[in-house]
């Protein structure tokens, strides 16, 4: 099932209402031979690292008894892969001295260490937006940004980082990151349209004007520039970029003139709950995934660094004040309860990909999600042995249901070439990779 | 805003093919009695010789100066892992020696073994490549030596790493070989790679220096006397039947390279250096060469000899930790863990 | 060797005071604070330690004679989500909520309004496509209204939050401008005797409607009591969060917390619900601000109305090809059987969405090395958005149009003008909310166990202490020294009952005369004291930490890597947290910072975590008593705040270099010291008022000139390797 396939594009027209989504499922098994299924790839971010005294594994091969923060995950334990000893060297001090938490995060996904600066940032281009970059335009958001917790408004993010470090994981460019978006009501809107009163007359026209509005803008910034210094100059092609950006999604949705149903109720506002959050935020993601209306995704659960109180499973404390426990074994143990809290949210989520039928498996088979912390232990800060879990299995690629312990010192940016492979994206090496993994790519 | 910080000593990456030749591991003696002096830090470990013992003797070795020295298992505020080549595709691994193996097998009254390391199964080891880059990546620019006594097939897999090249570039400073003929000769294609292709300055001492400088089976016997345990000893005595003075070719560059103003050796002028096929050196002068080598001078002898013994056998260096944990009587600290890491030095 | 990672080798010639003049700096700064030499070494004497900086300070001087003053530049900037807010209201009279909307700006230097910080991400410019067009038809209002539609927020659904047993609230979008009906649902009952009570609905913090609802038993046969209120109010687009409550319920305090949502015991609310569109009955004033003419007139009153807009949207005059390409989008409506003011609408919507508008672009000159005064127009930008947060007005615009603005006498009368403006109220929210951390008093989540007064109300009656006591020392131009020490503040009923404060009844703030020295001065609001502590308890060395950085300006470098964020999170069972920080201090290397830190958050020991006083904690009694490196030592808040108190050129210098760095939206480097070095003497000359402390700002260098940037690209000097 794609959104390219013509059939079901004439179909719609034919229909000329939006279509609920189960009933383009009942579509599939007539084109399953002639449409080739997508994967879909996403990293679900937690923070803090984990209470390792509750994460490790002491085994290899075949999954068994899985550890206490994993243990949401045994039911689908067949459909999960533990990977452990990846690295990210970027994300150690390196001569920069304090700030591990905003170095992990912006190096997580770029391989690359952040610059220590509060306002100069740079880091590297993400490689979820070089997989966005590759396959994007075959759907109509090259890649989605989702995120639960509101930036910190005032102060210093971590020891002379800037919180653009810690609040994104996708980056677009170097200094450009990519901001997740936190409010459901506003994911949903992304999605499926704030315009869901507007016929489509008044939608084409509405598209009509702005584009030209975003022509006119354009051709006026470009007159601007031509003298202007380059810092200013780089500003505003950060503008014109993010107006090309949107030019093309209206094109994208032009194109395919089907309304996703996302048969659920537009959400208002931030539910307080986490779980209710976490589930919402969620829902609307496998719709996304499920639809094709984008097959790259990144989700920071909370922010890396968060302090945020667990109140829903009677944690008063910041999540970060815990993780430096001073081996308290009381304060431990909130920790690892912080983690199974998380991993609950997340385990609900993998069953709900497992249970969409799609073609001979799930949404989940057909899935690459890593559900990972940039740091290994929150206490120790240390950068090796990342946490990290594959969900789904690529497309029927990746035999899952069993436990790799690579050698240590394996860059985490070997994970990412292999994922990019599966995505179609072919490079040579990314950030500080050395090679692809081993054991990922075994049917 | 950030005060100027004075460097802290030289990062230093050692890659041997222990297990091989004794001097090797009194080479590894050598650069950590350096250590104790603060004249340099190990920074790295790894082995070229493809045998879990090679890798779980060097962690073994660390781990005797570790909790004391910095070294390896402590620098730059984490635990940096032994790193181990794998054979080649078709072969097989190398074969354990009695160096290896004895001191490893070594055991306590109470049944448990002398020397504590963490390396089981190769999961326990490091991939080479990233192991040295990373290392180099947490040196301060040119302030970063490494010291190669075996084969060079690991600083080749380093310099095939992207971008590996210029991270040595810019942090190595100096790379040191002791050039014996059996480990030139196990990777030819390497080390010639190495001597066109390898981006810094290069320093060889060949086999002839250690021959000339043998290492004096007393202060085996008696400069060790502090502890009755010492890898290296241990290592020394199983190595072959005593008492013997052994070449001492993989220590010549270590004391160079760390010492480098000391005039312990002759320096020749810039040159070329090529490896025949029996694995020999041959070096040509040209001024616009990157290799220089390292021979014997006559009357600096003793000397030499004098400092080998007694910087070998130097007592581990106890350091205390900057931020020694507080209540420690709550949790009792994994003996299988590594120790907590330390800050980076200022 | 080493001391604190000083390399004291740079520093042992002449030349070093030029060449580590940063490094120098420190020296001098810990000299006078005592921290240096450390104890045990022979210490100069105080005329010796003048002495030295004064040496150190004329050195540095006669260095810089030579060189020639830099006043900076600053890179184009967008604008900020208040910003645009603002802007948005002073530009079009439309009430839109960019924060709640747009992604969060990052923050740099503690501002979030640093040019070379704020980007633009595709996710952003879509919100500013959509905001457009959402704005354009809020202003001129010519799209018709949709069908009223019903959303409620229940409590069984889990859709509301209870900050208190007697308050809801939920954050709710409404969707166009227009009337809405309002309903409160409310089961159950109280006695037969019970009192009515005020209830009060709050939309966004401020009360929009208030009424005494029934609470006894309606005389109704139910099984379940319940009763409705409703009532009908025009709100404004956008995201807001409602909450509707009882205010000073006394019933619900005699309580028990099981009986609080029991039907048959208590009344109470549990859904809140709204209703609507329906078409207010009164023109917009935004549409009438908007038609200057009669558009359907003809073209030259398109054009008038379009270039009067683009005029002040653009923040300087329009072109008259501007104008034209800006008219086109009228042609393009009609084209789409639009009306005119349709047209028009779409218009404002592009000029909303243009480079012009978003950024503060100030040009280069032909030579772009050249040191210039920037434009008038600049100007009026610069200081409405430092001083309101938002667009210059009329009045501004018109003297940068004569060219006088820069003129200093019409800039210092318009200074005054603008402070004495209600808009500069945004230098509280903006300056002071990021400067004191108070914007992050609203995500503080303190645990509702052992602080069940915390709520939105307690919340904001902090913000507004804070809020109202800096606009006072502003508009009044009081001396910078009462921020540290003041015998008067702005309470409450609710604030003043907090602070065991009696006498102050109602919910209006006032000006309250402090009896006793428990308070007075910054130190002393609740809001300060609860920013700085944790969900659960006071942390000494936050709040030690916050007087470093924010009023000391000698932050404390963070902490070495692994070295736990302390061991106050185990605190209560082994002992104070006193003793244990004591403990901690024994290691050199933590003692370093927290001799600093640790005293002066000791010192503030009487307040506990949401800023009430007491004298004991838990089961230890309280000792704020103190040690500062200088060998200055206290026994009370009060002797702390007289110690702190003279050290008002170090706070005053601390103020200028945040607001400074606020007011040009940029970093400070090593050429602008001169300015905050006049600056500082000027201010010393005045007895350190807060308006001079604007005026000074406004006055100086940085603020006024700026050098272009070379075409080539700025080289980064970098340590790092290529990847």
């Amino acid at each position: 099932m794609t959104r390219k396939s013509i059939h079901r594009r004439t179909f719609l027209r034919g229909l000329g209402a939006a279509v609920a989504l189960p009933f383009l499922d009942s579509m599939v098994p007539a084109f399953a031979s002639t449409v080739k299924t997508p994967v879909r790839m996403g990293f679900v971010y937690v923070p803090n690292g984990m209470d390792f005294r509750n994460w490790t594994l002491d085994y290899e091969g075949p999954l068994n008894k899985l550890s206490k923060i994993m243990s949401p995950l045994e039911p689908f334990k067949q459909d999960i892969t533990v990977l452990s000893n990846l690295t990210h060297n970027n994300g150690r001090a390196l001569l920069d001295g304090p700030g591990d938490h905003g170095r992990c995060c912006g190096s997580y996904l770029t391989g690359v260490q952040p610059r220590k600066s509060a306002v100069d940032i740079k880091c590297g281009i993400s490689m979820d937006q070089l997989v966005a970059n590759e396959i994007g335009k075959e759907t109509r958001f090259p890649s989605l940004e989702l995120g639960m917790e509101d930036a910190r408004q005032a102060g210093d993010c971590d020891s002379g980082y800037s919180c653009a470090y810690t609040n994104n994981l996708a980056w677009r460019s170097e200094t450009q990151p990519l901001p997740p978006v936190l409010d459901p009501r506003a994911m949903f809107e992304r999605l499926f349209g704030a315009d869901a009163g507007l016929t489509p007359e008044a939608r084409a026209r509405r598209d009509k004007f702005r584009r030209s509005v975003l022509d006119f803008v354009a051709s006026d910034t470009r007159k601007l520039q031509s003298d202007l210094g380059p810092t200013d100059r780089r500003k505003l092609d950060e503008y014109l970029s993010s107006i090309r950006e949107v030019e093309l999604q209206i094109e994208r949705a032009e194109k395919d003139n089907a309304r996703i149903d996302p048969k659920m109720e537009k959400p208002y506002g931030v539910p307080p709950d986490f779980a209710e959050h976490f589930k919402l935020m969620t829902n609307m993601l496998t719709i996304a995934l499920q639809a094709d209306l984008s097959r790259v995704f990144t989700f920071l659960v909370t922010r890396e660094g968060s302090s945020r109180p667990y109140r829903e499973i009677g944690i008063p404390d910041g999540h970060h004040p815990l993780t430096h426990h001073r081996n308290d074994p009381a304060l431990m143990d909130k920790v690892t309860q912080i983690n199974i809290y998380q991993m609950q949210q997340f385990a609900g989520w993998v069953e709900k990909l497992k249970s969409i039928k799609e073609g001979d498996g799930s949404l989940l088979d057909n899935s690459m999600i890593i559900y990972g912390a940039g740091l290994g232990d929150g206490n120790r800060h240390n950068h090796e042995d990342l946490p990290t879990i594959l969900a789904g299995r690529g497309g029927g690629y990746i035999k899952s249901g069993r436990r790799i312990a690579y050698r240590r010192e394996t860059p985490m940016t070997n994970l990412h070439l292999s994922m990019m492979d599966r995505m179609g994206v072919h490079a040579d090496h990314f950030g500080d990779s050395s090679g692809r993994l081993d054991g990922l790519n075994l049917a | 805003m950030q005060f100027p910080i004075s460097k802290p000593p030289v990062g230093v990456i050692f890659d041997s093919a222990m297990g091989d030749r004794i001097d090797d591991a009194l080479a590894l003696a050598l650069l950590y009695g350096l250590d104790g002096k603060n004249e340099a830090r190990v920074v790295s470990l790894s082995v070229s010789r493809t045998n879990l013992a090679s890798a779980a003797f060097c962690e073994a070795v660390g781990k005797f100066y570790a909790g004391a020295v910095s070294g390896a298992f402590n620098s730059a505020g984490r635990a940096l892992p032994v790193g181990l080549s794998l054979p080649a595709r078709g072969h097989k691994p190398d074969e354990d020696t009695p160096m290896l193996t004895v001191p490893l097998s070594k055991k306590k009254p109470d049944g448990t073994l002398v020397y504590n390391h963490g390396i089981h199964q190769l999961n326990d080891t490091a991939e080479v490549a990233p192991l040295l880059r990373n290392a180099c990546t947490a040196q301060h620019d040119q302030n970063a030596i490494v010291i190669l006594t075996g084969p060079a097939t690991n600083l080749v897999a380093l310099l095939d790493l992207p971008g590996a090249r210029e991270v040595v570039a810019a942090k190595v400073r100096l790379l040191a070989i002791a050039a014996h003929d059996t480990a030139m000769k196990a990777d030819l294609t390497a080390v010639r790679r190495i001597f066109k292709e390898w981006p810094t300055p290069i320093v060889v001492a060949g086999t002839e220096l250690g021959d000339a400088l043998p290492y004096p089976a007393a202060s085996i016997e008696k400069d060790f006397e502090w502890n009755p345990n010492h890898p290296v000893v241990d290592a020394y005595r199983a190595y072959k039947a005593m008492p013997y003075d052994a070449p001492t070719g993989s220590m010549a560059p270590v004391l160079y390279a760390i010492r480098p103003k000391e005039g312990y050796f002759k320096l020749s002028d810039p040159g070329t250096i090529t490896v025949s096929d029996d694995g020999r050196i041959a070096f040509a002068t040209d001024a616009a060469g990157k290799h220089r080598t390292l021979t014997l001078d006559p009357e600096q002898k003793d000397r030499v000899i004098k400092t080998y013994t007694e910087i070998a056998s130097l007592k581990p260096v106890v350091r205390a930790p900057r931020f020694p944990r507080p209540k420690a009587d709550a949790v009792k600290p994994d003996p299988s863990k590594p120790e907590p890491p330390k800050p980076e030095e200022k | 060797m080493a001391s604190g990672g000083l390399n004291v080798s740079l520093f042992l010639t002449p030349a070093s005071l030029q060449e580590n003049r940063e490094g120098w700096d420190k020296i001098v700064q810990k000299i006078r604070s005592g921290e240096m030499p450390p104890k045990g070494m022979p210490r100069p004497t105080p005329d010796q330690v003048v002495a030295l900086s004064n040496f150190i300070q004329s050195e540095f001087a006669r260095a810089d004679r030579n060189v020639k003053p830099d006043p900076g530049r600053v890179t184009a900037r967008r604008l900020n989500r208040v910003e645009y807010s603002n802007t948005i209201r002073d530009l079009l009279g439309v009430d839109f909520h960019a924060d709640r909307d747009f992604p969060t700006d990052d923050s740099g230097y503690g501002f979030d309004n640093i040019g070379d910080v704020l980007t633009i991400s595709p996710i952003l410019m879509e919100k500013y496509v959509a905001a457009a067009e959402r704005i354009a038809a809020r202003a001129i209002g010519a799209d018709p209204l949709p069908k009223p539609a019903e959303v409620q927020y229940h409590s069984k659904d889990k859709q509301i939050r209870r900050p208190d047993l007697s308050t809801v609230e939920a954050t709710h979008r409404i969707d166009f401008d227009g009337e809405y009906i309002i309903k409160i649902g409310l089961p159950g009952e109280r006695g037969a005797d019970a009192k009515p009570v005020t209830f009060n609905l709050w939309m966004d913090g401020t009360v929009i409607h208030t009424m005494q609802v029934e609470t006894k038993p309606s005389k109704l046969v139910y099984f379940d009591p319940y009763s409705e209120e409703e009532f009908k109010l025009i709100l404004p687009e956008g995201d807001h969060v409602f909450r509707a409550g009882f205010v000073n319920d006394d019933f619900v305090k005699g309580l028990s917390t099981k009986d609080a949502y029991n039907n048959k015991k208590n009344k109470f609310i549990n859904m809140i619900g709204f209703v609507g569109p329906f078409p207010a009955n009164v023109e917009k004033a935004s549409r009438k601000r908007i038609m200057v003419c009669d558009p359907n007139s003809g073209q030259a009153c398109v054009d008038r109305i379009l270039s009067t807009l683009a005029r002040r949207a653009y923040r300087r005059p329009v072109q008259k090809n501007e104008v034209t390409a800006l008219a086109k989008f009228v042609t393009l409506a009609k084209a789409e059987h639009l009306s005119t003011e349709q047209g028009v609408q779409l218009a404002v919507e592009a000029m909303l969405v243009s480079p012009h508008f978003l950024f503060r672009i100030e040009r280069d000159p032909a030579d772009v090395t050249r040191v210039h005064r920037v434009s008038d127009f600049d100007l009026a930008s610069r200081l409405s958005y430092f001083l309101w947060s938002s667009m210059p007005d009329e009045q501004l615009l018109g003297l940068a149009e004569n060219g006088t603005l820069h003129d200093a006498k019409v800039l210092d009368t318009q200074v005054r003008r603008m402070l004495s403006d209600s808009r500069s109220a945004a230098l509280a929210g903006n300056f002071a909310g990021q400067w004191l951390e108070l914007r992050n008093l609203e995500g503080m989540k303190l645990d509702p166990q052992k602080f069940p007064e915390w709520g939105p109300e307690l919340r904001e009656s902090m913000m507004t202490e804070t809020r109202m006591f800096f606009e006072h020392l502003l508009r009044e131009n009081r001396p910078l020294v009462e921020f540290l020490d003041a015998n008067y503040t702005f309470l409450n009923e609710r604030l003043a009952k907090h602070y065991g404060i009696a006498g102050v009844k109602g919910e209006e703030f006032r000006r309250v005369e402090l009896a006793t020295d428990q308070r007075g001065g910054i130190l002393g609001h609740a809001s300060v004291l609860t920013v700085s502590s944790y969900p659960t308890r006071t942390s000494p060395v936050i709040r030690g930490k916050y007087i470093l950085q924010n009023i000391l300006n000698t932050p404390p470098p963070p902490p070495p890597p692994d070295v736990p964020a302390l061991d106050e999170e185990a605190v209560g069972n082994a002992g104070s947290m006193r003793q244990q920080l004591e403990k901690h201090r024994e290691n050199a290397i933590c003692a370093s910072c927290h001799n600093r830190m640790d005293p002066l958050g000791f010192g503030l020991e009487n307040y506990d975590a949401i800023g009430r006083w007491r004298t004991k904690d838990g089961k230890f009694a309280i000792d704020s008593s103190g040690t500062l490196p200088n060998g200055k030592s206290f026994t009370t808040p009060r002797e702390m705040r007289l110690i702190l108190k003279d050290n008002l050129p170090e706070f005053a210098r601390c103020l200028i270099d945040k607001m400074l760095t606020y007011s040009l939206g940029r970093g400070l480097e090593r050429y602008d010291r001169r300015s905050i070095d006049d600056i500082e003497h000027r201010l010393a000359a005045s007895d350190y008022k807060f308006q001079d402390l604007v005026l000074e700002i406004v006055r100086s260098l940085p603020f006024q000139y700026r050098h272009g940037e070379s075409v080539a690209a700025p080289t980064a000097i970098t340590k790092r390797i290529p990847q």
